[in-house]
């Protein structure tokens, strides 16, 4: 099994943007996280030396799309989930 | 100590379909911000990608003219991260199973040819734009699900003029495959470069510099010089290399820090659940591989040696498909001489193209009336000083050149008789003259071949009316 360290937890949290306060939420998502990934550890205690990897639970090939450009949203209802715009633009908090 | 540079090229290219990679939304470049997107752009919670047929094909096309192996089974991959550009905070993407591998293509400098490795070639979606501002950023999502494809380079290029001609060559050969418009200046080509310098004979790669922002292909090897530089003074000053991003300064033309790369990038990739196997059949390759064109060295080859080309002319007139295509009607459909067709092509018009910054195809010069200009100055029809008229007309207006000429007067005038008959007159009123030359006063010569060219009103054929002049004035 992974080993889940709490430096690791940290990173994986940074990673994600998931603010942590302190170190008691940071044990207590340990502890949860350790049983989730316990729980899918069970699957390494089956044999499946012969068994192909697969990627999907689904062995079906991809439908593709006809490359036909169709009707957009407007910029106005493109926008519409946001107040904060600006010049038809989304505004967002400073990047860099 | 000397040392050895070692460069790595990432090259992004869109992809020139109608609508983007997993929807139906538009792409057009320079639209109104926010006016080419749908719900799957904007990662709406329940929308779904539906991968883009044509931006397979093309994506295969590329990879086949790179001379890739085309993959029989691959499929899409999440790439995590948290941008605003991207509001899924995943790009889709490939990981562990290109569309293309093993690939490579073949550059020249100083005379030598060398084969450069291509690791891969894969298909993803493209982000959207951010302009930042002081305290806040401007999100523009048009470009968000842009067909790209992301083509990686081998770690075989040696210097920055290697990486510049690599960049001139893949730029080249996807130009003629019609897949992107490759237009760096409009983003639809984006390189980024890894750059590492080690002491000559050493094994191992030093620590590797990433370059972004590199908006030309001159900045490119201009902040590639400026690198080596700069890793050479640290190392030569006993300093390490960090494994760090750094900026091309198009001002200051030097490399700039942006960032410091702890450990690897942590991009947490997985399979896309969205989407499905993609398998690609032997008939399916063979039916996008039947649609690529002769390419660039393969054409490069042929004029210079079926056309006896210099090489110089034949890598400017292969560098671009539309002026191949031009070049070779010419030639072959209209038979004209290549030489004189390669000089027409990048000399005035070239000139004209570029400056009036239009496709040939959008001016009024075609193979055909081109080689008709050709053939009447050949012929003695026009001077190549009136030719330079002619051409503005034509590449301007269209039409003939033969109607051009005569409708501008300019025919020129190479009747013999004709000819004959105003020399005789010009002699006739110039006796002081023809006796002058007839004392060994060659300057005479000039002045009477001014007289007849006046009378003629400039249309006489000036190498007639010089043979014709020299024959007459001896019989007197």
């Amino acid at each position: 099994m992974i080993e889940l360290n709490l430096d690791r937890i940290r990173h994986v949290a940074n990673l994600s943007k998931i603010e942590i306060k302190d170190d008691e939420e940071l044990k207590n998502l340990s502890t949860k996280i350790q049983s989730i990934v316990a729980h899918a550890d069970q699957l390494n205690e089956l044999d499946l030396d012969q068994v192909e990897p697969m990627t999907h639970a689904l062995q079906v090939e991809s439908k593709l799309r006809e490359d036909k450009a169709g009707q957009p949203l407007t910029q106005e209802e493109a926008l519409s989930n946001t107040e904060h715009t600006e010049n038809g633009q989304f505004k967002v908090p400073k990047m860099i | 100590m000397h040392f050895e540079t070692i460069i790595g090229l990432e090259v992004h290219v869109e992809l020139k379909t109608d609508s983007k990679i997993f929807s139906n939304a538009p792409l057009h470049y320079g639209h109104d911000p926010n006016t080419n997107l749908s719900v799957v752009e904007l990662g709406y919670p329940g929308t779904l990608p539906v991968l883009n047929h044509r931006a397979v094909e093309y994506g295969m096309k590329a990879a086949m003219a790179l001379n890739m192996e085309i993959a029989t089974d691959t499929k899409f991959d999440r790439k995590n991260y948290y941008y605003p550009d991207n509001p899924k905070a995943y790009q889709i993407s490939q990981f562990d199973k290109p569309i293309g591998e093993h690939g490579s293509l073949e550059i020249e400098v100083d005379g030598q040819k060398k084969k450069i490795g291509i690791t891969r070639l894969h298909l993803e979606e493209d982000a959207g734009k951010s302009t930042h501002k002081d305290d806040y950023s401007l999100v523009d999502l048009n470009r968000q699900g842009t067909a790209l494809v992301e083509i990686v380079s081998e770690p075989d290029l040696r210097s920055p003029e290697e990486a510049y001609k690599y960049l001139e060559k893949i730029k080249s050969i996807i130009q003629y495959t019609g897949v992107s418009d490759v237009k760096m200046e409009e983003g639809s080509l984006r390189c980024d470069a890894n750059i590492s310098i080690r002491p000559v004979g050493q094994k191992e790669f030093g620590t590797k510099t990433e370059l972004k922002n590199l908006n030309s292909f001159n900045f490119v090897r201009k902040g590639l010089e400026h690198e080596v530089e700069r890793q050479e003074k640290v190392l030569l000053s006993g300093g390490v290399i960090e494994q760090e991003t750094r900026r091309y300064d198009e001002k200051t033309g030097e490399t700039v820090l942006m960032r410091v790369k702890e450990g690897a990038d942590d991009y947490r990739y997985f399979p896309e659940p969205d989407l499905l196997y993609l398998h690609i059949d032997d008939e399916w390759e063979e039916e996008v591989r039947a649609t690529i064109p002769t390419l660039p060295d393969e054409l490069r080859e042929k004029y210079i040696n079926e056309y006896d080309l210099p090489v110089y002319d034949a890598e400017i007139l292969t560098m671009r498909k539309e002026l191949s295509d031009f070049f070779s009607e010419m030639v072959e459909s209209h038979q004209a001489d290549p030489k004189l067709a390669s000089n027409w092509l990048m000399g005035n018009v070239n000139e004209y193209v570029n400056k009036n910054n239009v496709a040939i195809e959008e001016t009024g010069i075609t193979p055909e009336n081109l080689t008709g200009l050709i053939e009447i100055i050949e012929d003695g029809t026009i001077s190549s000083k009136q030719a330079k008229k002619v051409f503005t007309e034509l590449i301007s207006k269209g039409g003939t050149a033969r109607q051009i000429a005569k409708d501008l007067g300019m025919e020129q005038i190479s009747d013999p008789e004709t000819l004959t008959q105003m020399v005789t007159e010009v002699l006739d009123a110039n006796e002081q003259s023809v006796e002058d030359f007839k004392n060994g006063k060659d300057r005479a010569i000039g002045f009477l071949v001014g007289q007849i060219m006046k009378k003629s009103k400039g249309q006489a054929n000036p190498k007639m009316v010089n043979e014709i002049l020299l024959t007459e004035i001896k019989k007197r």
